[in-house]
């Protein structure tokens, strides 16, 4: 089978979720969302034309997060100071502290946490792969121009004239 | 305020009054409590596309393949057959009638919903088992077979090389090989 040509292109890197990692990619006319288990992939498609707008939502993930790293450091702290405290070396503590630190720091570092919902004439969709503000702020300035582009054309329904639409009879939609 | 009662909230999905709007970039919704930032686009405004077919006037008039009541406005560009304008559907560029259509989504990128992943199927069954090395003795003739199998199929759509094939069926015949050598080695010795 020959190679397929390069269409898409990456906009943000996997969000992982339960057995699943979901990725966001751009080809010329539309979104593509990605759910891949590592065995098999799923596609969504969104196309561009059809995009009303997209709803940034704030969320409690970066809270959330917070939890488990917290415990973690927490429990680390109590053993290492133990340990100190009785005169020994806990390298296993330390090593559990330091690595917590860095997961509380990189937490925090990553920003603002969001949920986006994509906005189209049926539907309103999530997109899994954007969870940061940060993040979603960068994806969607560089989405905006490109749908703005893609949507010039379109005419505002209170602009529409009234002219444009035929006065002969047809028939109605295909029943075969 | 332009927005008004258009859209759903996307928490809780009923409809935002004009009075959830702040401006036409952010709003509150009263149902849910939810903050939300929008950013919107000229398809919200735009006026939906609507397909007006032309009735035939005159005998004359060539007439749509299924509705011979309707002018034929197009022809499908695969089977050649005479459409009208509900019947004509741009699919991928071209313009096709809806029977061709669904032979065309069978097989063009544009619209296939799910791949099977063989390359990481493969490099799985080549990688993990390397944790309970025994397992390889089964697996890493599997995993080959992944790979032969998965060589020809279609990949992913947006990571299309074969490098973790390859990778997979090097690590592959590697066990292989390993298996090879300790059963000449246990042979020899034991013919000693």
């Amino acid at each position: 089978m020959p190679k397929p040509p390069r269409t898409y292109e990456r906009l943000t890197r996997p969000a992982t979720s339960v057995g699943s990692y979901k990725t966001l990619w751009l080809a010329s006319d539309h979104l593509l969302i990605v759910n891949s288990t590592g065995y098999s992939e799923e596609y969504q498609r969104l196309q561009l034309s059809n995009i009303r707008g997209f709803f940034t939502v704030s969320s409690d993930r970066r809270l959330l997060w917070y939890i488990p790293w917290g415990v973690m450091a927490l429990f680390s702290a109590l053993f290492l100071g133990n340990a100190l405290y009785s005169g020994h070396r806990s390298v296993v503590s330390g090593s559990l502290l330091a690595v917590s630190a860095i997961l509380l720091l990189w937490n925090y570092l990553l920003g603002p946490s969001c949920v986006v919902y994509v906005v189209t004439g049926v539907q309103t969709a999530r997109l899994p792969s954007l969870v940061r503000r940060r993040k979603a702020r960068k994806v969607l300035a560089r989405l905006q121009p490109i749908i703005a582009r893609v949507q010039a054309g379109m005419v505002p329904a209170q602009e529409a004239a009234p002219a444009d639409i035929p006065r002969n009879e047809p028939a109605g939609p295909p029943t075969a | 305020m332009t927005i008004g009662a258009k859209l759903p909230c996307p928490s809780c999905g009923r409809l935002l009054d004009s009075s959830a709007w702040i401006d036409d970039e952010s709003g509150w919704c009263q149902h849910c409590d939810a903050d939300f930032d929008f950013m919107g686009f000229p398809a919200l405004d735009a006026q939906p596309a609507r397909v007006v077919p032309k009735a035939v006037l005159v005998a004359e008039h060539a007439t749509c393949f299924h509705h011979p009541e309707n002018q034929a406005e197009a022809v499908c560009e695969t089977c050649g057959r005479f459409l009208c304008a509900v019947c004509a559907i741009n699919f991928a560029g071209r313009l096709l009638c809806p029977e061709c259509i669904r032979t065309a989504t069978r097989s063009d990128i544009n619209s296939v919903g799910s791949r099977v992943l063989y390359d990481g199927i493969a490099l799985s069954l080549a990688v993990l088992p390397l944790l309970v090395w025994p397992v390889t003795l089964v697996t890493a003739p599997v995993a080959l077979g992944s790979v032969f199998v998965g060589w020809r199929k279609p990949r992913s759509l947006v990571k299309g090389g074969r490098a973790r094939l390859v990778a997979a069926g090097l690590i592959a015949v590697a066990e292989i090989v390993g298996w090879v050598f300790l059963f000449a080695f246990l042979w020899l010795r034991k013919k000693r």
